[in-house]
């Protein structure tokens, strides 16, 4: 009975898909145009290289995303249970993909374990490049790896390096194999894809790939195939993802990245919490910290300055319970601070806001929240390296300022606050030399 | 039956506490000798105590509390034990000296030199300095900002009070709006199955004398009642200020902590009610960052630092918010100044858990910073704050540290992962532009001991239009023969497989003894400009 019903609603799926393709080359010029140009759809075409994310015109994945910054620790039962749920509940089959680690099984099967311990019935996938005694371009398209994969109701991405996600999951000409298909279908037919660290950086249609430390990139840039390389998209080609945000300073590194890929969007999500992407696009924030929303729409950079600039990008720190419309745009304040709007006249500090290094552990909200509560209009946070680096001179400005768009949110159960649509402006900056010697 | 019994073990614990004072007092005795003293005056003051507990159960029930029948019913057998005490304490001790047994042995300690001694005299409630009057109880001491979710704190707070039923004194003396506040606490801690009430004792609490509520009868019983206490944060000020007499003596509601803390029950604190936990506080400070500035010279006793209430001996040094605001800085000139070799610093969501063998355990969300200075050293014709050969360690959640013994264990899940000297290990320079950053010294330390440098430097300057913008710190860790590091993956794996188990979401390094030296440094200006 339930795997009739399982096939039934497969069959439905397909035809949707056939529709969508046939639907989707009539309608393909009339289709809003995203920020960013488009690989070809997936599926029965071949693109030439990467990125095949099926575009979501007609049929829209049913399922969710849970998309975790890394660090996820094996009490946070909020965003555990949220997984478990969204794949059904008690007793749901997930699939547990540990293909990003060295140690695939051992890496599949810790995920696995604590999976079960919130109530799944979840199994690791014999599939990742150092799978042993495996070849894993053969794993990626059996038919029963694919099998076990649709069986599932929920498939999770666990952490290690994006790369070897990749590798054994797309065809070195780009295109999908059966595995990632089939994986694609459980999300297309409403069952939760959740990744953390590398799991979560392949949710877009870009990742980081080999990257360097983020301000070197700030200062050398990045080059596809070595910083950057295609992800699998699962969110969508219009927003950016990265993870293990505020405790690394990620934010900064975002920036390039989305100015050469064309993303308007970016969202990065701190250590042990989650964004959940529902079928409606809405995120919702959870666990224990929070994510960072960049928003490039309204960003310039000047070609006469030399090196790394953008002026007019907005950010905003979504606090865990918070929501976000990826298609609307729109913000909704956790229940906590729902009422409690920060009031612009009455802040609650008044000195310079300021930092040495906004590329510290969590340096970018502090200064952000230090900014909303305070009658200073502008805060300067500063980033540079090792006065024994190569280029000890060359450093960033990060400058932020309020807008009349700008708000402020404060919990009233905990310390706690969301900071919406700051301005940031970032440019090189001469560091003296030396930078101080003793006294 | 049951007050009889506890009567009489309080009874033994009081005659020890006294006998290890005296002791002291007369300088020859050692902790053994004095216990072997005290198990005959304990055993004499036995029958007596039954009296004792009858009769003050007896005035109990008269005195009778009617505002508070409920409590009133709980608290007379306890009272009575508290009477059995006092009754105990003043049949060993006829000539009343043994009123203040914990100052005694303080001014006995080998650390009371003239000034030290002066220091603890005006603080009158500081702890016993010795073992003879160690005592029985625990003291979970968080560093603030402790989340309703976080079991593992609240849960160990209930269990060391007794376990499910535990009565818990919620003291909401540091808030601002303590009767908010207090019951905020007391519903979470009975959310977490404890028996939580609220001492109406603050400052800061309207139509209410605190000096007379510090010294109600009543209020003192229902704490003495208790199994545990819990003082909520705010201002530590305020703590001391309801709980110690003008004149310095405590207030019979801290005689009543004290006792819960003796007979073995837990004391609890959060930010503000972790910074009494040490003999002295931070009281009125300037930021991290002028305190540093200004060095040990900038510290005045009444001012920036105070008397705390010293339930964790006077020997060390506690501190709160402690990684996130990058307070070690703070710590080190404060432990200078007032001759401590020890300082634990203690993380936000994250407690330490002391018990009675002064074993220290983390628990909770991060970990908190042991820091050294037996062996350190300032060079008073510097420029300015400076000290050399500091040693600091980070403790994460799971260890152990003793501080009788000042040796560290770490989590089972660590215990076989010491680090290794590996060639595939990082040696980039090691560096932070912002050392007082949130969390930057333990990146830092994190940084340095998965490295093959055997050095790194951080650095903490004013900000542009600053005081004195010129003026910075150098922080130069450095590895020594003692240095070691311990993460959860096994040690054998690769350099990239631990730092996937980090990113996996074990917990993190635990870095012992790296060696901390402090200088000023003249920081060029501006510090930089645009391109």
């Amino acid at each position: 009975m339930k795997f009739m019903g399982y096939t039934l609603r497969r069959l439905g799926m397909a035809a949707l898909l056939v529709i969508g393709l046939v639907a989707q080359a009539s309608v393909q010029a009339a289709v809003t145009t995203p920020a960013k140009p488009q690989p070809a759809p997936a599926k029965a075409s071949k693109p030439a290289k990467a990125v095949p994310p099926p575009k979501p015109v007609l049929a829209p994945p049913a399922g969710n995303l849970v998309i975790i910054g890394g660090g996820l620790r094996a009490e946070n039962a909020e965003v555990w249970q949220r997984i478990v749920m969204l794949a059904g509940g008690k007793g749901a089959r997930i699939g547990v993909f540990g293909s990003a680690s060295i140690n695939p099984e051992k890496s599949a099967q810790n995920t696995v374990n604590m999976l079960n311990q919130y109530g799944a019935q979840a199994f690791a996938i014999p599939l990742g490049v150092t799978w042993p005694n495996s070849d894993y371009r053969k794993a990626a398209e059996d038919p029963e790896v694919v099998a076990m994969i649709h069986s599932a109701t929920g498939i999770y991405f666990a952490g290690g390096d994006q790369a070897r996600i990749t590798k054994a999951l797309v065809r070195p000409d780009g295109s999908h194999t059966a595995a990632l298909d089939a994986v694609w279908d459980v999300y297309r037919d409403g069952g939760v894809v959740a990744g953390s660290s590398a799991g979560a950086a392949i949710m877009s249609t870009t990742m980081f790939y080999d990257a360097k430390p983020t301000l070197d990139m700030l200062k050398q840039g990045v080059t596809e195939g070595h910083e950057i390389a295609p992800g699998l998209g699962f969110i969508g080609d219009d927003v950016f993802v990265d993870q293990h945000l505020l405790v690394r300073g990620r934010f900064a590194r975002m920036i390039p990245v989305m100015l050469k890929k064309g993303y308007q969007i970016g969202l990065g999500i701190d250590e042990n919490s989650a964004m959940v992407v529902s079928a409606k696009r809405e995120v919702e924030i959870i666990g224990y910290s929070g994510a960072l929303l960049l928003d490039l729409s309204a960003a310039v950079t000047d070609r006469g300055v030399k090196g790394f600039n953008i002026s007019n990008a907005t950010i905003s720190y979504l606090d865990r319970g918070d929501k976000f419309n990826l298609i609307t745009r729109e913000f909704t304040p956790s229940p906590d601070k729902a009422d409690n709007k920060l009031d612009p006249n009455e802040p609650e500090a008044r000195e310079p806001v300021y930092t040495n290094d906004i590329l510290g552990n969590n340096a970018v909200l502090d200064l952000m929240v230090n900014l909303i509560d305070n009658a200073q209009q502008e805060a300067i946070g500063i980033a540079f390296g090792n006065p024994r680096d190569a280029t000890p001179d060359l450093g960033f400005e990060f400058r932020f300022s309020k807008t009349i768009d700008s708000v402020g949110y404060s919990s009233t159960a905990v310390e706690a606050y969301s900071v919406l649509k700051l301005r940031m402006d970032v440019r090189p900056i001469q560091l003296q030399q030396p930078l101080y010697r003793y006294r | 039956m049951r007050i009889t019994t506890s009567a009489l073990a309080r009874l033994t614990r009081a005659a020890l506490m006294l006998a290890g004072a005296l002791g002291a007092a007369l300088g020859g005795s050692t902790p053994a000798a004095a216990a072997d003293k005290a198990a005959p005056a304990a055993d004499g003051a036995g029958p007596r105590a039954t009296g004792a507990a009858d009769a003050a159960a007896a005035h109990a029930a008269a005195h009778g509390a009617a505002d508070q029948p409920a409590q009133a019913a709980v608290a007379a057998a306890p009272r009575a034990t508290g009477a059995a005490d006092a009754a105990a304490a003043h049949a060993a001790a006829p000539h009343g000296a043994a009123d203040q047994p914990a100052q005694a042995a303080v001014a006995a300690g080998p650390r009371a030199t003239g000034a030290k001694a002066a220091a603890v005299a005006r603080a009158a409630a500081a702890a016993p300095a010795d073992a003879p009057a160690q005592p029985l109880g625990s003291l979970v001491i968080i560093g603030g900002a402790l989340r309703p979710d976080n079991a593992e704190v609240w849960q160990r707070i209930v269990q060391l009070a007794g376990g499910q039923g535990a009565r818990i004194a919620v003291l909401p003396s540091a808030a601002a709006d303590p009767l908010q506040v207090g019951q905020v606490i007391a519903d979470r801690l009975r959310a977490y199955g404890a028996d939580a009430f609220l001492v109406p004792l603050a400052v800061k609490l309207a139509d209410h004398d605190y000096r007379q509520a510090a010294d109600d009868p009543a209020l003192a019983a229902a704490v003495r009642a208790a199994g545990g206490v819990y003082f909520v944060g705010g201002d530590q000020a305020r703590i001391t200020q309801a709980l110690v007499r003008a004149d310095g003596s405590r207030s019979a509601v801290l005689d009543a902590v004290w006792d819960v803390y003796r007979q073995g029950g837990v004391v609890a604190g959060t930010s503000a009610g972790a910074a009494i936990m040490s003999s002295t506080m931070f009281y009125a400070p300037h930021s991290v960052y002028a305190t540093l500035r200004s060095g040990v010279p900038g510290l005045t006793d009444g001012r920036e630092v105070a008397p705390g209430l010293g339930f964790i001996g006077d020997d060390v040094f506690i501190d709160q918010h402690f990684l996130v605001r990058g307070r070690f800085a703070r710590m080190i000139p404060a432990m200078l100044k007032k001759g401590y070799k020890y300082g634990l610093g203690i993380d936000e969501n994250t407690a330490m858990v002391v018990d009675r063998q002064r074993s220290v355990e983390i628990v909770g969300h991060k970990g908190a910073l042991l820091v050294d200075l037996t062996h350190a050293s300032t060079d008073p014709h510097s420029a300015g704050f400076n000290v050399a050969n500091a040693v600091i360690s980070y403790l994460d959640r799971g260890d152990r540290y003793d501080l009788a013994s000042h040796t560290f264990t770490p989590s089972a899940a660590k215990a076989a992962g010491r680090l290794a000297p590996r060639r595939d290990a990082a040696d980039g320079p090691v560096f932070s532009p912002d050392i007082l950053g949130r969390n930057a010294l333990v990146e830092l330390m994190e940084n340095l001991i998965t490295n093959r440098r055997s050095e790194a430097i951080g650095i903490a300057t004013a900000g542009p239009g600053a005081q004195l913008p010129e003026l910075g710190f150098q922080f130069t860790l450095s590895k020594t023969a003692d240095s070691v590091g311990y993460v959860a993956a096994p040690a054998s794996a690769s350099a990239s497989a631990q730092a996937q188990a980090q990113a996996a979401g074990t917990p993190g390094y635990s870095i012992l003894n790296l060696r901390l030296d402090i200088q000023p440094l003249e920081a060029s200006q501006p510090l930089s400009h645009r391109q």
